[in-house]
């Protein structure tokens, strides 16, 4: 994949992804043991780590355009390991809804927002495609 | 009205304060207040919706307006928001309306305390020309200069050039009006003199519509340092011992620190004793702070007094453990301070870096963007003065600073260890900051040196700073794009609608429409 980074040079990076842990909670990974945050806006990936702040933007074309709005989604192809929530429970954002295992590695795909399931698409031991919606939450209402 | 039983036998107590400010500085009064049973309201501009002030305070009023003139500045409809909720006392802050005495008159006018000077004293220190004649007439040593206002710009070529060979070279053209860095220029040569001149005198005329310039000796690696006052309606003045504030950009300050890392104790003493008498010379009452330049020779030269509370004072509150806040409510009630002089020692030493959404290495221009995650460092000795939280922006409406981070620690060169893994652990994601080149002085040699003088930042990187890339955060980026860790909620859509106060997506809305 191709990441330029803040002074605009391209740079071919190639992760082995064996060096990568992911975190329950949202925006956080560990790449060979050590803690980073991350956050994305737009095509940049902001990154603190070790002490640092980078803005890393992708260039690859296609990659940029998310859009699952309204579930989880497969970050890859993948199969389901195990489900860890059920329909109508109520969850915390960045709690562990389910796992799944893609390219060797397992990843437990968390709530993006607090709220309620209202519905999960795969059962332990489908195939799931990239992108592919996994679970749906109701948003909890604002109460002030 | 009464106001809390500690404020009993005041002649003016305080029961509800106003603040006529934005950002961090209304958040860190209506701390105070909170903590002194007092009432609090924000006022905030469609811009600031949902802002961190106006959530905090316990009423909040909305000022209509697109401009700076309708909202913050506006005397007329902020004094009547105040009487309309039985407000008692306001409290301008710094900057916006803070130093206009206009506005202190209309306060007292409507028969509402001033948290602030009085009218004379913010008068006679807001002309540097008045108040360098009254500093002299106090016997307060002012720089080696030409006190000379030079009004007609058709006609003053000979006085002008008279001026600046008595002066002599380099000097510095001023603003009479002026203040942050405008209506300020440099001359090195007498070839330039005219030329800096028209130009000075254009951007005073712009930036404050008075076009008076004076001419001054430039005091080349020289400090800048500043001397915290405290002064009551009973006559009493004190001093909280002086800030550093060498370490500028574009005549901005960066870096500030308590104590002075070169001064000695007689010219610590020497200069506390001056910025009272400074203070005595215009009956200040209040919390204020007299700039002093420090020349490499040792000498002293009374700079300005800046009759506000200022960005930097944390640092004066960690290092004398008063909390400048309520000596100003005090003060202004009426109430005598219940410390002097003797009372005040310098305990540990203190830093305080600005936080600003600006590029360092991109000449320090604004930066804009959401504040996708802002997680502040923490631990003993740590404090964070700020007017905003994760999932608001910074915006092109305001000022660029987002925070100041404070460290207090048992000597300097444990502030500055402090400093530095306090910096590294601030997890600010979704604007470019300077926090990295905040770190890199942390981490320069000539900082632990001391060697701070204002010219620091050109000295240490005259092509620039160049911010450092890594391949681990290629490494990190690159996974997290292939594992889809992009939180939704950062590039998102807004939950609380339009119109809720509680959407914290709002002022993020307006800047990226």
């Amino acid at each position: 994949m191709e990441m330029k980074d803040s002074t605009g040079t391209v740079h071919e990076v190639d992760v082995d992804l064996d060096r990568i842990d992911v975190d329950a909670r949202p925006g956080r990974l560990w790449l060979d043991g050590h803690l980073a945050h991350v956050a994305k806006v737009g095509d940049d990936w902001w990154v603190h780590l070790d002490g640092r702040i980078e803005v890393l933007t992708v260039v690859e074309q296609g990659a940029g355009g998310g859009g699952d709005d309204g579930g989880m989604t497969a970050p890859m192809p993948g199969k389901v390991l195990e489900l860890l929530c059920a329909v109508g429970d109520v969850v915390e954002e960045g709690q562990a809804l389910l796992v799944m295992e893609a390219m060797k590695m397992e990843h437990r795909i968390a709530a993006n927002q607090a709220g309620t399931i209202t519905d999960i698409h795969h059962d332990v031991g489908g195939q799931v495609a990239a992108g592919a919606v996994l679970i749906d939450i109701e948003p909890v209402e604002e109460s002030n | 009205m009464a106001g809390p039983d500690w404020m009993e036998g005041a002649p003016r107590p305080i029961s509800k304060i106003l603040v006529a400010n934005r950002g961090e500085i209304a958040c860190r009064v209506f701390r105070a207040c909170a903590e002194l049973g007092i009432g609090s309201v924000a006022i905030y501009s469609e811009a600031d919706r949902g802002a961190m002030h106006q959530q905090m305070a316990d009423e909040s009023v909305f000022l209509a307006g697109d401009s700076l003139a309708e909202t913050y500045l506006d005397m007329e409809k902020i004094i009547a928001s105040a009487l309309e909720l039985g407000v008692d006392a306001i409290h301008p802050g710094y900057g916006f309306l803070s130093e206009r005495s206009g506005f202190a008159t209309a306060v007292k006018e409507a028969d509402l305390v001033w948290i602030g000077p009085p009218t004379r004293a913010i008068d006679e220190m807001g002309d540097k020309v008045q108040s360098r004649r009254a500093m002299i007439a106090a016997g307060v040593p002012v720089i080696p200069g030409e006190e000379l206002p030079l009004e007609n710009p058709d006609d003053i070529v000979e006085d002008l050039v008279r001026a600046a060979t008595r002066v002599g070279y380099p000097l510095l053209l001023k603003a009479s009006a002026g203040g942050g860095g405008k209506g300020m220029r440099i001359v090195r040569e007498p070839r330039h003199l005219q030329r800096e001149y028209a130009a000075a005198s254009r951007e005073a005329i712009s930036s404050f519509g008075d076009g008076t310039v004076y001419v001054e000796r430039l005091l080349e690696k020289s400090r800048h340092i500043e001397v915290q006052v405290l002064a009551d309606t009973a006559g009493n003045v004190v001093h909280l011992f002086e800030r550093e504030c060498s370490i500028q950009r574009r005549h901005q300050k960066v870096v500030e620190e308590a104590p002075s890392p070169v001064l000695s104790p007689t010219q610590r003493e020497a200069m506390g004793k001056a910025a009272v008498e400074a203070a005595r010379a215009v009956d200040y009452e209040g919390a204020g702070t007299v700039e002093f330049l420090l020349g490499a020779d040792g000498d002293f030269h009374f700079l300005e007094m800046n009759t506000r509370l200022q960005v930097e004072h944390p640092i004066s509150e960690c290092i004398s453990g008063i909390d400048l806040v309520v000596e100003q409510i005090r003060v202004a009630s009426g109430l005598p301070l219940p410390f002097d002089q003797s009372d005040l020692s310098i305990r540990g030493h203190a830093i305080e870096v600005r936080i600003y959404a600006e590029d360092p290495a991109n000449g320090f221009l604004p930066a804009t963007g959401p504040l996708a995650m802002f997680r502040p460092p923490e631990g003993p000795g740590i404090r964070l003065d700020t007017g905003v939280r994760e999932g608001d922006a910074a915006t092109i409406d305001f000022d660029p600073m987002l925070a100041k981070l404070i460290v207090h620690a048992p000597d300097r060169d444990a502030a500055i260890r402090r400093m530095k893994r306090a910096c590294e652990d601030f997890v600010l994601l979704g604007t470019t900051t300077n926090l990295g080149f905040l770190v890199d002085i942390m981490a320069h040699p000539a900082y632990h040196a001391g060697e701070t003088t204002t010219d620091f930042i050109e000295v240490h990187w005259p092509d620039g700073w160049v911010r450092n890339t890594s391949t681990e955060a290629r490494e990190v980026a690159t996974a997290a794009e292939q594992l889809g860790l992009a939180r939704k909620a950062v590039v998102g859509e807004s939950e609380g609608g339009r119109g809720s106060p509680f959407n914290p997506f709002l002022s993020l809305r307006r800047s990226f429409p």
